[in-house]
């Protein structure tokens, strides 16, 4: 990047010989498909996939590829990062999970970071084999947890020894970057459990995790049977405790905290999610993906039909969108930031937006500053680590002080075909 | 027009006997609406009047009636029957010679129908009685006609037996309002004299002055001077409302209708003051109106999405229309800038606040409604205080009056031992009792003003079955033994919290309010102690535990939008917050220290 330079006059120096150059913005550098597929749904999930459906995974394809087509120009090649997230990618057969690694092969360099989510359950020798041939070089695990009562609950497809073995399979496939994804607040789930899950991930040799407090979404059936009192959500100061633990004990590891709910190695952070927080333009293909580009956010909608129905027809698929300019357009930037450690980088924030950041909201951060939960320092602004586990309070009141001029434009509703 | 054919009347009843309904009877009647045109309470033309089905503000309308050949111009004015709205109706009354007097039959005589009576009475207007929805299953014509011959002194049979609603009745009501009432009595030819009784403010016209011609006559592009404050006008207009605003070029002794004449702050009319000719003026005004009391005052301070200067444009808008309500500024150490404000009653509180958002969109927070006290010092001044936070230091203070109001209460005579039951608890003082009929009675007490004005009305409802009304009227201000609440949280004195309340009461009182408040502030990121204290001396605590989760913390991707909304959506519904040094409190905890029982 062309740092002191405005950004939107500098075409991107990476991608050479692209024919679309000419752009004022800045080209996308992160790159995520979402592939809408799993083996069966897990009981607190509320991302898009859909359970098993045989020989869906054709026209998908092909609906991706015109997807990709569509954003070509918007895209660096290659990009700094790919990740391929869902639902579950490495639910589709081999030959279907190869077509898709290959049609994305123009975007990944030497360089770049080139993830895919797998579920454990999901995982053979064969196909770590396949995910490395097809360039992969870092893997998302989602293990959840390693306790056998927690993943019944949670209703996952595999057990603790096959978290295991998918792990050490794709190590032994030469899989470098592993991360594992693990939940705290399961019902029924201990101080005791959490840790010893905690402790499993890092034996293991993770080099990546990320630990995710269970949101009991409200069209799960964990939502469900939590609305109905069937089960009960964790108390709160257990969840506090856990979350506490997990930092604790990632640091024991070895394991770096960097953003409220990731820790890595040294060089191990996730480039692509870096992105999100940093406020940067990503695309994003496939049913529900999420992109950010020329200033415009949008989501596609999550339906897998509607969205190949329009993209085989040589139509955008149907999106919600939303420009966002000003004040709320700063304070997202600021929301995303103080998820990162380091927080928000005053002077690239007054580069990008011709002011500081203490005079643009001037109240949250004064208050927040008082009460203890904002570090100010000239440079940087970041959330107190006592006030990482309540970051919502902080950041509320930012978006409320950043709202009202400047809102997000929302920009049609479903595009209709 | 000879004022022998004139009839001025107001109608006047307790809270929803029907005197809206009434009154479109006579506008479809004499054809002064068309049926195409109609709707129901055609007179109640807010759009608040309309949702809640009562009358807020009287309207004053002409109308023209021909009986056995002679035609007549009536004018009325519907008036509102609430408590708080009362004084309302005693200015429509100066305006008048006649009232009819509008009783349910399915309810009989009520608190307002007492009070209305005897206030009509005392300005010498003559009554027509009307029993009215005589339709009802559960009507009582003969009694209720019964219980008016024991209020006004007329013999039953006098009353009309009618209903709104099937119109039985009404040609008998049109007849005795010409044959009964008697013509304005002033003098076309004597130096004119008209009392301004209402006004409204338009943004084109300005100032629109509602009056009562008494003597002598005024013309357009008359110049004319109001006696009381000596300005002088020249006239732009003058019409009726029939009920559409209709143009007259002049308006006569007997006479009601609208000036114009370009006044362009609503400041400069007082309703009660007399216009008359500036040329040949006449010397003596016309009696005017005792101006309003306000019996509650809270504050306004603006909320979180409103800026000081846009709520006193607000305020100073609406009070165009609304004379009763009073504003002045004030700063509070707590909540910051923002205004006292004084209403006749706590529906006129709730109003004039639901019109600032509906019609002004403006957002304030509210603090708790306190009656106005009187604060004697050791040096012997007396001051008006209307809130607790402005109490001088108590060893200044000699005593301390609390306004004192005799309360009328016509219950049914079953529910009498529960009733003084509750008067007792409300430190109120019996005074008598006189049945209106076998099993009605009427209950006078006076009670301190402070203890029926929040919820006591409820009460009485819930120990009367529905049946018991009350009205009360201010007697003066006078002195007990009453301390005054401080409230801190976080350690910070909140002005806008303090209640003044009777000594015996407070330690119950603190304790409680306490209770609510830790229910109703949100835990912070640190823990937030909540005290009552009297003087230095804490009588109550308890503590806000910090929070210790508020996580999103789950993975939200890259859909950016949907975590801004979920931030934005936790943020929302605090719309109504202040700010107190570092702890927000939401507008229901103010209004939480008024919960007065336990419960
Ligand atoms: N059955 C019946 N209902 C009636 C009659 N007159 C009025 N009502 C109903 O009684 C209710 C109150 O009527 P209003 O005319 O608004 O009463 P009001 O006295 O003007 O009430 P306020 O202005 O609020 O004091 C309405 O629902 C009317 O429809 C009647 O003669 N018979
Ligand atoms: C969308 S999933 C994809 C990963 C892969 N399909 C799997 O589950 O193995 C990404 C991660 O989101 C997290 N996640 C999903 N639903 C969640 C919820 N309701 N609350 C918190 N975290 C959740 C899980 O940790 C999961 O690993
Ligand atoms: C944020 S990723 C985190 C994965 C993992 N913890 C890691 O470190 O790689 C988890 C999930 O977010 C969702 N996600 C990520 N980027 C997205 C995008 N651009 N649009 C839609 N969903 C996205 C996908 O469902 C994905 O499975
Ligand atoms: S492999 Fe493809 S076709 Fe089979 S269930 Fe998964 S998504 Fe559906
Ligand atoms: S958690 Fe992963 S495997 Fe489970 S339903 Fe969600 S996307 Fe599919
Ligand atoms: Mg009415």
């Amino acid at each position: 990047m062309l740092r002191g330079y405005p950004k939107r006059y500098c075409s991107m120096e990476s991608e050479p010989g692209n024919k679309k150059s000419a752009t004022i913005f800045p080209r996308a550098r992160a790159l995520y498909v979402h592939v809408p597929f799993c083996r069966r749904k897990c009981s607190y999930c509320d991302f898009y996939s859909l359970a098993a459906c045989p020989g869906q995974e054709g026209p998908y394809l092909e609906a991706l590829a015109a997807d990709l087509a569509r954003h070509d120009g918007g895209l660096a090649r290659p990009c700094r990062s790919v990740f391929v997230g869902g639902g579950t990618p490495t639910v589709l057969p081999a030959r279907a999970l190869g077509g898709l690694l290959a049609l994305l092969r123009p975007y990944v360099g030497p360089a770049t970071e080139f993830t895919v989510e797998a579920n454990p359950g999901t995982i053979t020798a064969a196909l770590a084999a396949a995910l490395v041939e097809g360039g992969v070089n870092r893997v998302s695990l989602g293990v959840q947890s390693f306790a056998a009562d927690e993943l019944a609950v949670l209703g996952r497809i595999h057990s603790r020894a096959q978290a295991r073995r998918a792990f050490q399979l794709l190590r032994h496939a030469g899989v470098a970057n592993l991360s594992i994804d693990l939940m705290y607040g399961t019902p029924g789930q201990t101080l005791e459990s959490w840790r010893g899950s905690l402790t499993e991930a890092t034996a293991l040799g993770a080099d990546h995790l990320s630990c995710y407090c269970l949101t009991l979404e409200p069209a799960t059936p964990l939502g469900r049977d939590c609305r109905a009192g069937r089960i009960h959500e964790m108390d709160e100061a257990l969840q506090r405790d856990c979350y506490d633990a997990a930092i604790d004990h990632a640091a024991a590891a070895g394991l770096k905290q960097y953003e409220l709910s990731n820790f890595a190695r040294p060089h191990r952070q996730c480039v692509h999610n870096l992105t999100y927080w940093h406020n940067e333009p990503y695309v994003g293909v496939g049913p529900g993906a999420a992109g950010y580009l020329d200033g415009r956010r949008w989501t596609n909608r999550a339906n897998l039909e509607a969205w190949a129905r329009a993209l085989c027809a040589g139509h955008a698929p149907p999106a919600r969108g939303e420009r966002l300019t000003g004040r709320a357009l700063m304070a997202e930037t600021v929301m995303l930031a103080l998820r990162l450690t380091r927080g928000l980088d005053r002077r690239a924030f007054a580069r990008r937006f011709g002011s500081d950041v203490a005079e643009v909201f001037p109240r949250s951060i004064a208050r927040h500053q008082a009460v203890g939960s904002l570090v100010v320092t000239p440079g940087r602004v970041r959330l107190a680590r006592e006030y990482y586990f309540t970051s919502n309070a902080v950041l509320s009141d930012l978006v409320a002080e950043g709202a009202g001029e400047g809102q997000g434009k929302t920009t049609g509703g479903d595009t209709k075909q | 027009m000879d004022q022998k054919y004139i009839r001025n009347f107001s109608i006047i009843a307790h809270i929803d006997h029907g005197k809206s309904t009434l009154a479109d009877r006579v506008l479809l009647l004499t054809g002064a609406i068309s049926t195409r045109d109609f709707r129901d309470q055609v007179l109640d033309s807010m759009d608040l009047e309309r949702e809640r089905g009562i009358t807020i503000k009287a309207s004053a309308v002409s109308v023209d009636y021909e009986l056995d050949g002679v035609k007549y111009l009536l004018n009325l004015i519907d008036t509102p029957g609430h408590v708080d709205f009362h004084y309302e109706v005693s200015r429509a009354l100066k305006a008048c010679e006649g009232a009819l007097l509008v009783v349910d039959a399915g309810q009989g005589v009520e608190a307002q129908t007492v009070a209305n009576a005897h206030l009509a009475k005392a300005n010498g207007l003559t009554l027509v009685p009307i029993v009215n929805k005589i339709d009802l299953p559960a009507a009582r014509p003969e009694d209720t006609a019964m219980e008016i011959e024991k209020l006004i002194h007329r013999p039953a049979e006098d009353c009309i037996f009618a209903s709104a609603k099937t119109g039985q009745g009404i040609q008998e009501m049109m007849r005795a309002i010409v044959e009964q009432l008697p013509p304005p009595a002033g003098d076309p030819t004597a130096p004119t004299r008209a009392l301004i009784f209402d006004s409204t403010y338009d943004d084109y016209r300005g100032v629109i002055v509602y009056i009562r011609v008494v003597d002598g006559k005024i013309s357009v592009g008359d110049k004319i001077r109001t006696m009381g404050t000596g300005d002088v006008y020249n006239v732009g207009e003058l019409g009726k409302f029939r009920p559409a605003a209709t143009h007259v070029s002049v308006l006569t002794a007997g006479e009601v209708g609208y000036l114009v004449a370009n006044i362009r702050s609503i400041a400069a009319v007082h309703v009660g003051d007399t216009i008359t000719h500036a040329a040949a003026p006449a010397t003596e005004a016309l009696a005017g109106y005792r101006p309003p009391q306000q019996m509650v005052f809270c504050d306004f301070y603006p909320g979180p999405e409103t800026q000081f200067p846009e709520l006193r444009d607000a305020l100073s808008k609406l009070q165009l229309n609304d004379a009763a309500l009073t504003f002045v500024p004030i700063s509070s150490e707590a909540l910051g800038f923002g205004f006292r404000c004084g209403f006749l009653g706590m529906l006129h509180m709730e109003i004039v606040q639901e019109r600032l958002e509906r019609e002004h969109g403006v957002d304030v927070v509210q603090t708790a409604p306190t009656v106005p006290y009187q604060v004697q010092l050791r040096d012997q001044s007396v001051h008006e205080v209307d809130s607790a936070g402005d109490l001088p230091d108590p060893s200044h203070i000699e005593e301390i009056r609390e306004p004192v109001v005799r309360v009328d209460l016509i219950v049914p005579s079953d529910a009498i031992g529960a009733v003084m039951q509750l008067a007792e608890d409300r430190r109120a003082t019996y005074k008598s009792t006189e049945y209106l009929s076998a099993d009605r009675v009427i209950l006078a007490y006076t009670f301190p003003l402070a203890e029926i004005i929040y919820d006591f009305y409820d009460k009485l409802k819930s120990c009367t079955r529905g049946y018991g009304t009350m009205d009360y009227e201010l007697l003066g201000f006078f002195p007990d033994d009453l301390v005054k609440l401080d409230i801190l949280v976080n350690s910070q004195r909140v002005d806008a919290l303090a209640v003044i309340c009777h000594r015996t009461k407070a330690d119950a009182r603190g304790r409680k309010i306490i209770g609510r408040l830790r229910k109703e502030i949100d835990r912070h990121l640190f823990e937030i102690p909540l005290q009552a204290a009297i003087g230095g001396k804490i009588i109550a605590r308890e503590s806000i535990k910090p929070m210790r989760t508020n996580v999103l913390a789950k993975c939200y991707g890259g859909d950016v939008t949907r975590k801004r909304k979920l931030l934005e959506k936790q943020k929302a519904g605090k719309r109504r917050m202040k700010m107190v040094g570092n702890v927000e409190i939401p507008q229901k905890a103010f209004m939480a220290i008024l919960e007065v029982d336990d419960d």
